[in-house]
């Protein structure tokens, strides 16, 4: 006996059970998206800080809208072309399908990788610059050193005292040397050779002995330059790896050096500040005032007045201070030495002032190796409350932008995953029933349908507002 | 919501479809036009404008939904659970931002 | 074990042309799509998670009991880091309550109750043969199978597995495994979040299947009103599983995002871990989580309890011989309650503070979700009077059930209420409250429906002696196991207590003395499951044999197909001719007109088929 209804539509509820299936798992698709469009508004009513607005670029955002509308276009195109029984037409079209969805991910990816080496630093007093790292890294030096621990880490453990995956120290740190060779002493005297095979078989033996940690001497002293995302902790003589691995030498440098691009002052007054004249006396005290180049602080007080002026004129009456928008435009400055506070040769200027900020802050490093346009500035560590990429990790807009566009960005590839199967293997079930095949091509195609929906939802949303 | 299948099947039928794709597919790209340029007018307050640019996603998303995804002609049973999806997801935002909202403690977010 | 049972010994009689008689063992009954082995498969990997959690639960209560003695043999095994000299530590204690709780609602009660039951008895009762997407099955069956061994691996971690409780509030399950870890990936809660998607993943697969399933593939003329209420609940189940998973699925991915990412989703401003802060940018909520997580976790109440309830609903007309009593208002009542489901979850977090409207709100709900359960509970007693009761053990499980899971829910009606709430929450009246509804409320449905069903799955009964032993024993220690937590939570005793309440000894000393009463009640209740495991697989063999494809005389749908079902159910043609509890109708000859006879036919036409 075969399962009824796979191809004809029951009589009574009028659908094919995979169609009546798909809208179902629609149906939980809507309350996996209102879940997180419900975090999202939840997040933004209730942030403490800031909610970014403008950062993302606008025109890459437009062109995925448009080709993923194209895509609903062609995939139904696809879908008509199997009902006409117009097979190579239907091959066609559903090509076309796959390649919107490609050339999605694709601009999605460079969207992301601008992100991700995109860094914003915020100042103990809660002002923040942006920008990037100067030569694309940013590590702790570590001179002098002369010892190394290795820890076993013998007391975690899983239960039964079987652990799947090893807690002990691991050869990772090693890759961080920049002068000298990992050859080391150990306490009976002996010379090893630090590598990836002796260190399991050091921390093997110990555990053995119930041995907490292995303390090593270095034969001459070593230079380290870390990764801090490698960093559990570190002081001015020490630094722990998150495996467990210390190192004892001497802090030699832990600036962090940004090629900045832009100047944000906004958190340093309270919300309810309405005084404009107290706010800017603030700003002129504010931690990354301090590190600023002086040229710049001019431009910005600049800036600021001229934003002022604007609005007075525009808004008779009312308190700049008690408009969120007035305070982003005026209180945070993109810095770029070619465009000058950059108010020329923005498409978007004339729309309005809100556009200009955000075109600008993002244009200069739209060009290749366009960093040189912006200042250096060294930030010592102590100044540093807390420093990030534009990853999840910086603020919850980001957290929510990627959360959102990456769980998309996964429904776009099994989507097209999908599409790409019915493309190449949907011969077979065309050759014994048609409309089989059609109605499979319907069922992905009301996904993918979906996938365009939520997009129409994430892009005003994440780009725009 | 009745319809007859043979109707639906026919060349001119499915030919009038392909063209009204099309057409729908151009309204959704002026559409966004339109909601990236109303996001850079001035409107007093910028709530507003968040106001503005979703509803205007909530208009494209209908079209999606009736148009491309043949909601306009479907059976009352995908209506019915989708009701019930709907409801829930309002619930499900309603309550949670309920629940900053007391008239003892709150002027509140509303 | 249950794979052999269904080994159709007499299959070779169905005469499916398109049947591989030579199909080898693994595809056949691992990697099959078949629902009844489906079913199977889910039906014992869920009783033998039942067990590791019971097992958990076990140790747990030898901490209760005698907090700081060392638990004999086990806390030897279990190693010194966890149990130094063979003292469950409270981390310990923390570890197995998390993952008792998860494993008993996620890999335990709901994979057996939905998937098991829903999975052979469904589609038989619908008249169909198969699910509407049999291959969609088999994966969510092994969605749920990666999901359950990613949560037993994670006991393995070097940090051991999650230890915040099943509800993993954030910050604290974002905080612990935090600092200090080799790798954020591998540490307990990470991996608790990961196999929770895998779960989730199964349970969508699954939910739009049933739905599928139920909506459009039941047979001629079984319409709406003809489904018996077992299909009704595993649809309403099924919506709720579909539409209250995802939000929880989006708890446990920003959950993720936090941990792994390092983002706020879930963590204030300046928050302080160990004495250090945290390098994160704050700015988040942790009531967002409790939001999304209690969204799902009220409606997962219902999905532990509707397939109990409804499989009570099968047995008891089938028993009593009456007819179910208001089918149609059980019906109607099942669909509201479903609804409401969705609009109570706030009543677990009365003490976020949160306002008062809505506060007001969720207790209004909850006090109204009462009604349908008391209706379908009313529905159900109603039944038995008046009836000629065959005490079989099904049946003394089923009827059990019925104070049992009144207790739970009429404890739970206090606790709607915000003032009480207040004082109750997270004590041991809540853990009482909801024991009786998921343990023997559930649990003994669950048991209920095994032994009622046994019969078509294995073509033997089991033993109704060992029967008797699991019961009676069962049901004693199950009210000297629950019965005073109710007490020790009015004197204030808190959940989650490695040590029973010991650290206060000054107020909770008079009621100490329950601990040990309780615990030795529940290594009580351990021992009589022995003679249910044992008869499960002892019936398998040397169980009476059925002489009839409807041993029980019963009137749905699944007692037409041959014992045990072969590939594709029904040998002929299912037809659903009438109504599905027509039990002593007046003026029939028999007493009782399964849905399945044409109208003319006798009931004992249909008790066997040709060929056996
Ligand atoms: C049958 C015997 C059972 C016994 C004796 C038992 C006992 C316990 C005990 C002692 C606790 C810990 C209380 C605490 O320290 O806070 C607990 C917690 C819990 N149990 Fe059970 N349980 C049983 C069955 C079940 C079943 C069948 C389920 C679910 C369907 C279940 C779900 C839970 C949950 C969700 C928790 C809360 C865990 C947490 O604190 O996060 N239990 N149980
Ligand atoms: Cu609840």
């Amino acid at each position: 006996m075969e399962i009824p209804f796979t191809v004809k539509p029951r009589p009574d509820t009028g659908l094919w059970n995979a169609k009546v299936g798909i809208w179902l798992f629609l149906a939980s698709e809507v309350m996996l998206f209102g879940g997180l469009f419900s975090a999202y508004i939840f997040l933004r009513i209730g942030a403490d800080f800031p909610w970014p607005v403008h950062v993302l670029k606008v025109p890459l955002g437009f062109i995925n809208t448009f080709v993923l509308i194209f895509s609903s276009v062609t995939v139904l195109q696809a879908w008509l072309a199997l009902k006409m029984r117009q097979y190579t037409r239907y091959k066609i079209w559903m090509a076309l399908t796959i390649l919107c969805a490609l050339g999605f991910m694709v601009i999605k990816a460079f969207e992301y990788s601008d992100k991700i080496h995109h860094y914003g630093v915020r100042m103990q007093d809660g002002s923040v610059l942006e920008g990037h790292l100067a030569n694309g890294e940013y590590n702790v030096k570590f001179g002098e050193v002369t010892t190394v621990t290795l820890a076993t880490r013998a007391t975690s453990k899983g239960l039964f005292n079987i652990n799947l995956v090893s807690p002990a120290s691991d050869a990772g740190f090693l890759k961080f040397i920049t002068s000298g060779n990992p050859e080391f002493k150990d306490t009976s005297g002996k010379t090893v050779t630090l590598n990836s095979a002796e260190i399991s078989r050091l921390v093997k033996d110990a555990e053995k002995n119930k041995q907490p940690t292995i303390k090593l001497t270095t034969m001459a002293p070593l230079k380290f330059a870390i990764n801090p995302s490698k960093i559990a902790d570190y002081t001015a003589s020490k630094v722990i790896f998150k495996d467990g691995t210390e190192i004892e030498g001497k802090l030699e440098d832990d600036t962090l050096r940004l090629e900045a691009d832009m100047v944000d002052l906004r958190r340093l007054f309270p919300l309810n500040e309405d005084r404009i004249k107290d706010a800017l006396a603030a700003v002129q005290n504010a931690d990354a005032w301090r590190v600023l180049p002086a040229e710049w602080k001019e431009k910005f007080l600049v800036h600021n007045k001229k934003e002022t002026d604007k609005f007075i004129k525009k808004h008779k009456g009312h308190n700049p201070m008690e408009n969120a928008d007035f305070v982003r435009d005026a209180f945070s400055m993109p810095i770029s030495l070619h465009a000058d506070g950059g108010h020329a040769a923005e498409p978007e200027k004339k729309a309005d002032h809100k556009a200009a900020v955000s075109t600008n802050h993002d244009a200069p490093h739209a060009e290749e190796g366009g960093h040189h346009d912006h200042p250096e500035i060294a930030i010592e560590k102590k100044d540093i409350a807390f420093y990030s990429n534009f990853t999840p990790k910086y603020n919850n807009y980001y957290a929510i932008y990627f959360a959102l566009t990456g769980l998309h960005g996964l429904h776009v590839m099994a989507g097209a995953l999908v599409l790409t199967y019915m493309l190449f293997f949907g011969k077979r079930i065309y050759k014994v029933n048609p409309e089989h095949q059609a109605n499979r091509v319907e069922t992905v195609g009301l996904f993918w349908h979906f996938v365009d929906l939520v997009w129409i939802f994430l892009f005003p949303l994440l780009y725009l507002m | 919501m009745s319809h007859d299948h043979h109707d639906h099947d026919s060349p001119e039928y499915l030919k009038k479809q392909s063209l009204l794709v099309w057409k729908i597919g151009g309204w959704l790209i002026v559409f966004t036009c339109l909601t990236v340029w109303l996001q850079y007018v001035d409107f007093g307050s910028h709530s507003r404008n968040v106001i503005i640019g979703l509803l205007l996603a909530a208009f494209k998303a209908s079209l999606v939904a009736l148009i491309f995804m043949h909601l306009k002609s479907e059976r009352g049973l995908i209506y019915k659970f989708l009701a019930f999806t709907v409801i829930f997801v309002i619930g499900l935002f309603a309550l949670t931002y309920l629940h900053y909202v007391s008239p003892l403690y709150t002027e509140g977010l509303f | 074990m249950s794979a052999t049972a269904a080994t159709p010994d007499d299959l070779s009689h169905s005469d499916h042309a398109h049947e591989h008689p030579k199909q080898s063992f693994l595809w056949k009954y691992i990697f099959s799509t078949d629902h009844k082995i489906i079913g199977l498969q889910y039906g014992i990997t869920s009783l033998l998670f039942l067990l590791v959690g019971f097992f958990l639960m076990m140790v747990m209560r030898w901490s209760i009991a005698f907090p700081g003695k060392p638990l004999p043999l086990i806390g030897t095994i279990i190693g010194d880091n966890w149990a130094p000299g063979g003292v469950v530590s409270p981390d310990l204690y923390n570890m197995f309550g998390a993952m008792h709780g998860t494993i008993m609602v996620f890999l335990g009660v709901v994979p057996l109750g939905f998937a098991a039951f829903g999975n052979y008895v469904v589609p038989l009762q619908i008249g169909a043969v198969d699910m509407a997407f049999p291959k969609l099955n088999a994966w969510s069956f092994w969605l749920f199978l990666i999901g359950g061994v990613m949560m037993l691996a994670s006991f393995f971690m070097p940090t051991g597995s999650a230890q915040v409780g099943w509800t993993n509030y954030s910050p604290l399950a974002t905080t612990v495994q935090y600092l200090d870890v080799k790798n954020i990936f591998f540490t307990g809660q990470t991996q608790w979040l990961l196999s929770m998607i895998f779960i989730i993943s199964s349970s969508l697969l699954g939910a739009v299947n049933f739905v599928t399933t139920i909506l459009n593939v039941r047979c001629r003329g079984m319409t709406w009103m003809r489904m018996p209420f077992f299909v009704w609940a595993m649809l309403v189940t099924g919506f709720l599983l579909l539409l209250a998973f995802p939000p929880l699925e989006v708890a446990a991915i920003l959950q993720l995002f936090d941990r792994v990412f390092g983002s706020s989703f879930f963590l204030p401003t300046g928050l302080v871990e160990g004495g250090r802060h945290l390098d994160i940018a704050g700015g988040g909520s942790p009531l967002l989580y409790q939001h999304l997580f209690w969204f799902l976790g009220h409606p997962e109440v219902y999905v532990l309890i509707l397939p109990a309830i409804s499989i009570v609903a099968e047995i008891i007309p089938c028993h009593v011989r009456r007819p179910l009593w208001g089918h149609k208002t059980m019906i109607y009542a099942v669909l509201v309650l479903g609804f409401l489901s969705f609009i109570v979850w706030a009543h677990h977090m009365y003490l976020t503070g949160m306002g008062t409207v809505v506060s007001t709100f969720f207790q209004i709900t909850t006090v109204l979700i009462s009604v349908p359960s008391v209706i379908l509970l009313t529905c159900l007693m109603i039944t038995l009077w008046g009836g000629s009761i065959r005490f079989n053990s099904a049946m003394l499980f089923a009827c059990a059930f019925l104070p049992m899971f009144g207790i739970g829910g009429l404890t739970g009606l206090p606790l709607a209420f915000n003032m009480i709430d207040l004082y109750l929450h997270d004590t041991y009246y809540v853990i009482g409250h909801f024991h009786y509804v998921v343990a023997p409320g559930s649990l003994f449905a669950l048991f209920a429906g095994i032994y009622h069903w046994y019969p078509k799955m294995a073509g033997r009964f089991m033993n109704e002696t060992l029967g008797r032993i699991h019961f009676w024993p069962s049901l004693v220690f199950m009210n000297l196991l629950f019965g005073p937590m109710m007490i020790q939570g009015m004197a204030g005793f808190h959940r989650r207590w490695y040590d029973g309440g010991m650290a206060f000894e000054e107020t909770t000393k008079s009621f100490l003395w329950m601990n040990e009463l309780m615990s030795f009640a529940a290594w009580g209740l351990a021992l009589a499951q022995i003679p249910f495991i044992f008869n499960v697989f002892y019936s398998i063999k040397h169980g009476k044999k059925v002489t009839s494809d409807n041993p029980w005389q019963a009137t749905t749908m699944e007692w037409d197909t041959p014992t045990p079902p072969g590939h594709g159910n029904f040998l002929h043609e299912p037809v659903a001719y009438r109504q599905p509890y027509e039990y002593s109708v007046t003026g029939a000859e028999e007493d009782y007109q399964p849905q399945f006879l044409p109208d003319g036919a006798k009931p004992e036409d249909k008790l066997t088929h040709a060929g056996h």
